[in-house]
């Protein structure tokens, strides 16, 4: 009988899993890797960034793999105390986006066109059908997020994520007179 | 005629006359095929070389030699339980009972008719793993109680790749199976430090858990996701054991957050059935609110 064998590459540095390769795991500075778990908890202190060239390729740079093990366990330890700052400068809210880029697309007949807000999750996660609130030049206006798309290809076709703090998404909503753009915050409570 | 006609055995080499039956290399003989049908499952060999076929037979020569003459005994060697007359499973040189059997089966990943073609000495060593056995002894014979130590010797979760399958099985790694006797010897002094250190830093509680993902549950109906208001929190329990409906708290810079724990289960997503998340155990925790103040790394306090 052909043998049965485990798949796993090795074991995190910092929590002591199993790093298995349909979940992803992150590089460290060393050499060393960390779980995909470890590499969440900390992406929010970490953001990563994408971004793309002229000719269209996508230039990812990811500062967890600059950071040596002991730094690493350290920011695993801080992370909570992170959130928390982050929670007190934006007004207590329990996640919060920065909007970087907004595009529109026609909503349909009669309908208000759907806002595809690019940006990046500064903390807390964001899912679909979530009730958020988009603030714009001092006013607050309540929405209903009706995707998440990840930042390499969103259209409708595309299946839905979750935005979770430090990642770059796009907020999909729409709504009659909604005015979005570069440097809006959209939160959640 | 091909059937009155002389062929040699790929096998054995011998030769025989008949239809034989089927290998990758050809046709085998009778004889041979009553010493595989002991060790391979039904039409198993008829994909593969005469040369594995040879090796497999050559590995259990002593098994398949002794066959006749291993009797029935009254108890099953690996529970020690009775023998039933019919719900057993003989395997080479064996018979157990048919629960071992299927334990043994679940364990290595096979099929139930696959332990009848192993012998005792390669399915009692699964049996004396800390995981199935509730613990381990050292060389001197003191027994060391998993439960007591997976606050510093938790289960590692991993996959299995089963060839020929779709998919992954979910398997665990036992760092108590490959710890030597001095830090065996050394574990229950450090549960008790890692205990008191947790202790210490977040008071006495029923149980300690550490997030690690929150996931937004939704049905699946016709390709399109309909997302409800409930929650998986992922992560594992650091210190205690949690059980349904059990509360849990979550302290925030303005106040503390109560969730009420609804479902359990454990590293499987889909799985919400349990009854209780052991220590060191990683599990997921099912609660019907809006999840929004909880954040990866949080560290919930059960009581």
């Amino acid at each position: 009988m052909a043998k049965i064998k485990s798949i796993e590459k090795g074991f995190c540095s910092l929590c002591g899993r199993a790093l298995l390769p349909n979940e992803g795991y992150g590089r460290l500075r060393d050499g060393g890797h960390i779980c995909s778990l470890c590499t969440g908890k900390i992406r929010v202190m970490y953001p990563l960034s994408l971004t793309w060239d002229k000719k269209g390729n996508e230039v990812r740079h990811d500062p967890i793999e600059e950071l040596s093990p002991e730094e690493a366990g350290k920011a695993l330890e801080n992370v909570i105390a992170y959130t928390e700052e982050l929670r007190a400068k934006y007004d207590h809210h329990n996640a919060a986006f920065a909007v970087e880029s907004v595009t529109t697309e026609k909503g349909g007949f009669l309908k208000p066109p759907i806002i595809y807000a690019c940006g990046r999750v500064i903390y807390g996660c964001f899912d679909p059908e979530d009730k958020a609130r988009l603030l714009h030049k001092g006013s607050a206006s309540d929405i209903t997020l009706t995707g998440i798309k990840r930042l390499e290809f969103y259209g409708a076709g595309v299946s839905d994520c979750q935005g979770t703090g430090g990642n770059s998404c796009a907020l999909v909503f729409s709504g009659k007179n909604l005015a979005c753009e570069a440097g809006d915050l959209i939160v959640r409570d | 005629m091909a059937i009155m006609k002389t062929k040699i055995c790929p096998v054995c080499g011998k030769e025989f006359k008949g239809l034989g039956n089927i290998c990758k290399d050809g046709d085998y003989c009778n004889e041979c095929e009553k010493k595989v049908r002991l060790v391979f499952e039904e039409d198993e060999e008829d994909y593969l070389p005469a040369a594995k076929i040879r090796a497999k037979l050559n590995k259990y020569a002593d098994a398949i030699a002794a066959y006749d003459s291993v009797k029935k005994p009254e108890t099953c060697p690996i529970c020690g339980e009775k023998l039933p007359k019919l719900m057993h499973m003989r395997l080479l040189d064996a018979y157990i009972c048919m629960g071992c059997a299927q334990k043994a089966a679940a364990l290595m990943h096979t099929g139930y008719g696959a332990i009848g073609c192993k012998c005792l000495s390669e399915i009692l060593p699964l049996f004396q793993r800390a995981a199935v056995r509730g613990g381990r002894a050292d060389a001197s014979g003191v027994f060391y109680d998993a439960d007591s130590l997976r606050i510093v010797y938790p289960l590692i979760h991993t996959l299995l790749e089963v060839p020929g399958e779709d998919g992954y099985d979910v398997a665990f790694i036992d760092p108590l199976d490959s710890l030597s006797d001095e830090d065996l010897q050394a574990a229950p002094a450090l549960a008790k430090q890692r205990r008191a250190e947790l202790e210490a830093k977040y008071g006495t509680h029923k149980a300690i858990f550490e997030v690690d993902k929150i996931k937004k549950l939704y049905n699946d109906s016709k390709g399109h996701k309909y997302y409800r208001n409930e929650y998986r929190i992922g992560g594992r329990v650091l210190m205690g054991n949690i059980t349904l409906r059990d509360q849990a708290v979550v302290k925030r810079a303005e106040g503390t957050k109560e969730l009420l724990i609804r479902k359990l289960g454990d590293c499987r997503e889909y799985i919400s059935d349990l009854k209780e998340l052991k220590e060191g155990q990683e599990g997921g925790l099912f609660v019907e609110s809006s999840l929004s103040f909880v954040y990866p790394g949080d560290i919930l306090l059960i009581d």
